[in-house]
Order: C-alpha cells, then sequence, then structure tokens
C-alpha cells in the first residue's frame, strides 16, 4: 500500500482494560510498582483505583503502528509514546494515527490514543520505512 | 551513575506471554519488549531515593538499530541521563543499551517525573 501525507491510518479498539489484564501485563513486563496493582497503595498516591501501565498502552500503540505497516513489508527504525494522562481498570481505548510526512521509503507517523470520553491519553510517533523489494 | 547487566536469553514463552498480555494478533517480535530490561532503572531510581508512590513514568523512546529475537541473551546498560528539578518536580531520563554478544540492538530512553510534594499528578 502507498501512503499519502495527511492519510488516516486504521483504527484499532482495545479494552475494556481489567485489573487481570494489568496484573498479566505486570508480570509479562516485569513491572514491579504496586500503583498498577494494588487498589490501596494507588489510592494513597492519590487516585481512585489502581492506574493502567503507560507501557501497555506504548503496545497497543505497536499494535496500530503492526496492522498497518506489517512486518513482511515495513521495519520500524524509532519509536515514542508521551503519557498523558492515566487510564484505569474499565477504560476503552482507541489507537488513531495519521500519515505526518513521507520522505523515501520512509514515513513519520503520528499516532495517539483516545479514551471512551474522546480524551487523548497517550501521544506517540514513529519512524518506519518500507523495506518493499522493487522489482524490475 | 550507570549499571550493567547480563540478563537470561529470551524465550519463546516470555514473548508469548507478552503478546498475550498487550493483546497483541499482529505478527513480529514485539517492539516494546524491550521494557522488560527495565532492571536498572528501577535500581538507579532505588539509588536516588525516589519515592515510588510520587512517581509517573511519563515518557518512552525507543530506536531499533537490529531486532531482537528469541534466544538473544540482553546485555543492558542503564545510565542517568538527565536529573532535574523544577517547580515541585523532580524529572530523571533513564538511558538503557541494550546489546547481545555485543551487537547493539535497541536504545531505550525514559522519562520519569516525581512529585517532590503533594498535588495534582502529572
Amino acid at each position: 500500500m502507498s501512503w499519502v501525507e495527511g492519510q488516516n491510518i486504521k483504527e484499532i479498539k482495545k479494552g475494556p482494560l481489567s485489573a487481570d489484564l494489568l496484573k498479566l501485563y505486570g508480570s509479562s513486563a516485569l513491572d514491579p510498582n504496586p500503583i498498577h496493582l494494588d487498589p490501596e497503595f494507588a489510592k494513597a498516591a492519590g487516585y481512585p483505583s489502581v492506574i493502567a501501565h503507560g507501557m501497555l498502552s506504548m503496545a497497543f500503540l505497536a499494535e496500530a503502528i503492526r496492522t498497518n505497516f506489517p512486518i513482511e513489508e515495513y521495519t520500524v527504525e524509532k519509536f515514542s509514546s508521551r503519557f498523558r494522562k492515566v487510564t484505569f481498570p474499565g477504560d476503552v481505548l482507541t489507537t488513531k494515527g495519521r500519515i505526518k510526512k513521507t520522505e523515501g521509503d520512509s514515513l513519520h507517523v503520528s499516532l495517539s490514543i483516545e479514551n471512551q470520553a474522546g480524551e487523548t491519553t497517550t501521544q506517540g510517533e514513529a519512524l518506519i520505512r518500507s523495506v518493499r523489494c522493487v522489482t524490475p | 551513575m550507570e549499571k550493567t547487566l547480563t540478563l537470561s536469553a529470551i524465550t519463546e514463552k516470555e514473548v508469548e506471554l507478552f503478546r498475550k498480555a498487550t493483546l497483541t494478533e499482529t505478527a513480529g517480535f514485539p517492539l516494546t519488549f524491550a521494557t522488560r530490561f527495565r532492571e536498572l532503572e528501577f535500581a538507579l531510581l532505588t539509588d536516588l531515593k525516589v519515592d515510588i508512590q510520587q512517581l509517573l513514568h511519563t515518557d518512552q523512546s525507543y530506536v531499533y538499530h537490529a531486532s531482537l529475537k528469541v534466544g538473544d541473551v540482553p546485555e543492558i546498560t542503564t545510565r542517568i541521563k538527565e536529573n532535574r528539578e523544577k517547580r515541585g518536580m523532580q524529572f530523571v531520563v533513564l538511558e538503557t543499551l541494550v546489546k547481545s554478544e555485543g551487537e547493539l540492538k535497541v536504545t531505550s530512553e525514559a522519562q520519569m517525573v516525581i512529585r517532590l510534594k503533594q498535588g495534582e499528578a502529572p
């Protein structure tokens, strides 16, 4: 597929998040922070419940990248995220993305995640390169 | 301040569990799998006597130099790239280089924000 500047990429939806998913993610990602697992610890930190890992949101953006830019055709050279707003169990997250700039074989992609209230929780960027072989 | 550690080889089971926990359905090695290599970040934050209850991970970036794969033995080196205070907040940037058999695979950079006094979450 050829992409043009300003083009939106396919959205994906994840959730509702659950406390069990956060536990599974914490163990698989080796993240020991109890703020994601222990409701009392999270309340003492000023949150109404445990909060989801920002890195779980980044993994959802990674899934959005690979959904639109499959590994057979594209390599990812850089990928960054900014976690702007915390997310909680029960939240439903939708990834969004747009081709910001095309440059030869490279694509600069801006990414974001919105929760069910339409609030932007995460922003991201990726530099992606097409590896398709061009046959004469 | 810098620390280095060699981890155990990446297993198929670890990758599969990570894919399950991140609801990943697409093919390929997970782009954020290197988040498993943050052990030295936590160690350095402990050295800084950071209050983990007041800590938020606000930014993360990866530069991919070569693909990680099952069987790679990650050698991680983490350093404190920045540590500054501003308006009651401490900003710590941690850089981790992930190598396998001497080959640089991923450069990771994480920014942590720590509230130094009671207030709203950043």
